[in-house]
């Protein structure tokens, strides 16, 4: 209890004996299990959030060795084109701004396989996350075959 | 006002049961981990806590007091990744619960309007005589719990956080945004009129 008391007075006998539990009239638990069942915790969405950025990546990386851009759109799908079309000019050869570009692609997209196994650790029955990792790492695969032809 | 005190500072009001939350530990971690079940668990242990404490902040309307409820529990699910466990769940539960039904009540607005308007709540109008009912114990109760309904909005606050859950001047004005002050100018009013009622 409060140890400020002597400044306020005694506390009321009568509150001493107030029930601090009292229960509502009807289960809320169900309301509650679908309430949460609809929002995942903020701490889990990052896990999600990052794993969809990773598909992007890895979607625009696949855009930019097959020389067939998908259909993403603004800036980082057109420099994917652009380095596509450079590409398709000379197949089978990496240009070195090319080069650079599928580097940093390659870094990306093994933060992004870090992260992944991360979350499959707190969440290792995600087919979801499952699927995201083994795409990232085809990618990683892919990319790292296509700088060995440099 | 939203009130910004859901932080995990290891201070633990009274009444809040140590040994039961002790047990918490691995259940908060498993549903910090997404374990819907063990959150249900949490929140049978925790539901009476939790309802009481709304019923009395929120005039003992059970409506609002369920959706207050729901509401904690709802918000405890999502921020338990920032549960660090230096208190009890059972006293970061509590502090998120007084944090989310004063600051959505809107309470301190009603503070002002209390302050304004000191003598509204003076008169007896609406209590029990004393000795109304016959088994004297039961009627005490229900007349200390018809006194607090009818006490203002903000003093009732300032009663039930400091001489019911046990939190201290300091913390009620770190929840409810007004000085230690007016704290204890509500306290001293409370306890005043509870007493000229029950008397």
């Amino acid at each position: 209890m409060s140890t400020d008391d002597e400044h306020d007075g005694e506390v009321l006998p009568q509150l001493h004996g107030l029930r601090r539990e009292r229960f509502p009239e009807r289960d809320l638990w169900p309301d509650i299990a679908a309430r949460i069942g609809t929002r995942r915790r903020r701490s889990v969405r990052p896990w999600a959030g990052f794993a969809l950025a990773a598909s992007v990546v890895a979607a625009l990386s696949v855009g930019l060795w097959r020389n067939a851009p998908g259909p993403q759109a603004g800036p980082a799908a057109a420099t994917a084109m652009s380095v596509s079309s450079a590409s398709a000019a000379r197949p089978g050869r990496v240009h070195p701004q090319q080069q650079a570009l599928l580097k940093a692609n390659l870094r990306i997209v093994q933060h992004a396989e870090r992260e992944l196994e991360r979350a499959l650790e707190q969440d290792p029955e995600s087919e979801s996350l499952q699927r995201l990792l083994q795409t990232v790492r085809d990618q990683r695969g892919a990319l790292k075959a296509r700088l060995q032809q440099t | 006002m939203t009130c910004t005190f859901e932080g995990d500072d290891g201070v633990q009001p009274a009444g809040l049961d140590r040994a039961a939350s002790g047990g918490d530990v691995a259940l908060v971690r498993r549903a910090a981990d997404g374990d819907a079940r063990a959150f249900e668990t949490l929140y049978r242990s925790h539901v009476g806590r939790i309802y009481g404490l709304c019923v009395r902040l929120v005039d003992g309307d059970r409506v609002k007091a369920e959706q207050y409820t729901q509401d904690a529990f709802v918000r405890a699910w999502e921020k338990l990744g920032s549960f660090r466990g230096e208190s009890e769940f059972s006293t970061w539960l509590h502090r998120l619960t007084v944090n989310l039904v004063l600051g959505e009540h809107r309470l301190l607005r009603r503070w002002v309007s209390f302050e304004d308007t000191a003598g509204d709540a003076d008169g007896d109008q609406g209590l029990a005589a004393p000795g109304d009912c016959p088994q004297q114990r039961a009627g005490d109760r229900i007349d200390v719990e018809r006194a607090l309904a009818k006490l203002p909005k903000g003093a009732r606050a300032v009663l039930i956080l400091h001489d019911v859950e046990g939190y201290r001047h300091d913390e009620i004005a770190g929840l409810t945004g007004i000085a230690v002050g007016t704290s204890k100018a509500q306290l001293h009013r409370a306890r005043k009129l509870m007493k000229e009622w029950l008397s």
